[in-house]
């Protein structure tokens, strides 16, 4: 085993390669994240945090450099080789919830499952205890669009630990609700990743950021504290 | 992933109804017009049905075997030429005429026949199953005297002994036939040859009927007629069948040709709807690729999702089409008459498949290639 699960060299993404618009959005970073760690990405809007995590997350190609996720060199990967990593090791929980509309509760939760090839009754039962564990037990029939903010990022959260990911990732989880529900939702994936997962988590939130066993500090695209 | 998709498709339901009635046009004139030419064919089989093993010779034409057959003249003797060839049991010449009643429609076969037969040879004429259903035959001489066929019969009310007008001539009905199931014969008049002749002012003849020695050798006897008599075609109940069977293709082929150009255009309605659709759910298409949907799980998505507005459109389509035949078989007076085959049915909702399935490649292609980073921006 591994005890690096994510670690990048001279990692960039640049936006518009090559044209006069071009953007760099992040450049030369190499961080190490070890297995378990509760890291906070900080920094001020621009500075690269959003980008460094679509690429650790496995969500976007690199321009330059390499990413190593558990070990393996992904950038040679096929979409669908990183969809797997993706499905099976990696949980997110975004700013703007991003549950599908159309299904329940309960469905959100089990559709990572049924993607990765559960049974649809097991699924079922392990959605209902994740909801539970997120405390949803009552809410399992709703739809997000009747469900509270603060409510959807707990599905959100149920969500992303359908699959018992070696990583969460959560792009400022609470940046879309209000002190106290922000308060709540952390504290329920603060007690999930007791469990035994690496989150990863892109705060402004200083108090939050305090939490955190690694903070890794961007601006302007570069790692200015905390890589290593 | 069905439930999920059915749910998808009832999202935008005054969209999804457009679209699947787009569908059901095209399949519905698919489905009305391919029934009527498969009617078409049904009924001319029969008829052709109750004149096997006879030869029917007329004039040499390049136009086609229908328009020969209205145009045919025979003289005299290009008669007597024919009926001297060796092989011949009996034969008869035939005048006919196209008669048109009161409150024709137009619309499908004419609704009166004129025959004029030697009465002598009217069994020949009339094949040998003849039967009828009141009165007697023609004898020679009766020249005041007509046969009836039963359509014509029921649609002028007639019965022995009463008078009908022919090119405003009167006759007296002598006979009655029961159904022949030949739509020529059940709408016929048939009057002796003679009178006939004097009647539509010709001393031509529009074709000969045929009856060989040996039934097993219709196909050399014609061939013989045509090869010893000039200008004179010789054909057989076979390739009677033959020539009408390709004239009724070529009919089913024009027709469910429009008809499928309507259907084609349900299809592009099917992609755009689609496409619309993806593109108000790149956020949610991108968080499904995020949590570990591959590029095919995507696709499959999409397609499912094109297919079932497809085929609830072909469904609907077909009821309608059905629904639509029996309406022009109502209208036309029972003329044209639509049958929908399990096969018309089948080939019908597979072209519906088809056209969801492509209808919706695109637009699912486009969706797997959605990356899930651009998809997950805020909008």
């Amino acid at each position: 085993m591994n005890d690096i699960i994510i670690e990048t060299k001279d990692l960039c993404k640049y936006y518009n390669q090559g044209k006069s618009n071009e953007v760099k959005a992040i450049e030369k970073i190499n961080i190490k994240i070890n297995r378990g760690d509760f890291a906070a990405l900080i920094g001020p809007s621009g500075s690269g945090k959003s980008t460094l995590l679509h690429m650790i997350g496995l969500l976007d190609r690199t321009t330059c450099g390499k990413i190593f996720f558990d070990g393996k060199d992904i950038s040679e990967f096929t979409d669908d080789e990183l969809t797997k990593i993706r499905r099976e090791k990696v949980g997110f929980v975004f700013q703007q919830f991003n549950l599908i509309p159309l299904l329940t509760a309960i469905e959100n939760v089990e559709l990572p499952m049924l993607l990765d090839g559960m049974e649809k009754e097991q699924a079922r039962g392990r959605a209902e205890k994740l909801l539970n564990r997120v405390g949803l037990g009552d809410r399992l029939y709703n739809r997000p669009p009747d469900m509270s903010g603060g409510e959807q990022q707990r599905v959100a959260i149920a969500r992303a630990l359908a699959n018992n990911p070696e990583v969460v990732m959560a792009d400022e989880p609470t940046g879309n609700l209000d002190t106290k529900t922000g308060k709540e939702v952390l504290e329920v994936l603060k007690n999930a990743q007791k469990k035994d997962f690496t989150l990863i988590i892109i705060t402004h939130d200083p108090k939050i950021a305090i939490f955190a066993k690694k903070r890794i500090e961007l601006k302007d695209g570069r790692v200015i504290n905390g890589g290593e | 992933m069905l439930e999920m998709a059915l749910r998808n498709v009832f999202r935008q339901k005054t969209r999804t109804a457009l679209t699947v009635v787009g569908i059901m046009i095209g399949i519905a004139a698919i489905v009305a017009l391919g029934s009527i030419s498969e009617g078409l064919r049904v009924q001319i089989a029969k008829s052709l049905e109750q004149s096997s093993g006879l030869i029917t010779v007329i004039e040499k034409s390049d136009s086609g075997l229908f328009m020969s057959l209205s145009s045919s003249e025979l003289s005299q003797e290009t008669v007597d030429e024919v009926m001297a060839v060796s092989g011949i049991k009996d034969a008869t010449p035939v005048v006919y005429k196209v008669g048109y009643l009161e409150g024709d429609s137009g619309f499908g076969e004419p609704s009166l026949f004129e025959i004029g037969v030697d009465p002598e040879k009217i069994d020949l004429y009339t094949t040998e199953g003849a039967r009828l259903a009141e009165g007697e035959t023609l004898d020679d001489g009766d020249t005041e005297y007509v046969m009836a066929g039963s359509k014509i019969t029921e649609k002028l009310d007639l019965k022995v002994g009463d008078t009908v007008a022919v090119e405003e001539k009167e006759f007296i009905v002598k006979g009655i036939y029961e159904e022949f199931g030949n739509s020529g014969l059940d709408s016929g008049i048939i009057m002796p040859l003679d009178i006939a002749k004097e009647l539509f002012e010709t001393d031509k003849y529009s074709s000969i009927i045929i009856y060989p020695d040996d039934i097993n050798n219709v196909e050399d006897l014609a061939k013989d007629i045509e090869d010893t008599v000039d200008g004179v075609s010789a054909i057989t109940t076979a390739q009677f069948a033959k020539q009408i069977g390709q004239i009724v293709d070529q009919i089913g082929f024009f027709t469910i040709g429009i008809a499928g150009i309507s259907a084609v255009v349900g299809g592009l309605g099917v992609m755009n709807t689609m496409i619309m659709s993806v593109m108000e759910r790149r956020r949610e298409i991108g968080v499904l690729k995020a949590i570990g949907a591959t590029n095919s799980y995507v696709i499959r998505m999409i397609l499912i999702e094109s297919t079932i507005i497809s085929l609830i459109g072909g469904l609907l389509g077909l009821g309608v089409g059905y629904l639509g035949s029996k309406a022009i078989g109502a209208f036309s007076g029972g003329q044209a008459q639509g049958i929908v085959t399990s096969n018309l049915a089948l080939n019908s909702m597979l072209f519906a498949l088809f056209l969801g399935v492509v209808g919706g490649l695109y637009p699912a292609r486009k969706a797997s290639q959605l990356s899930p980073v651009e998809a997950l921006r805020y909008e």
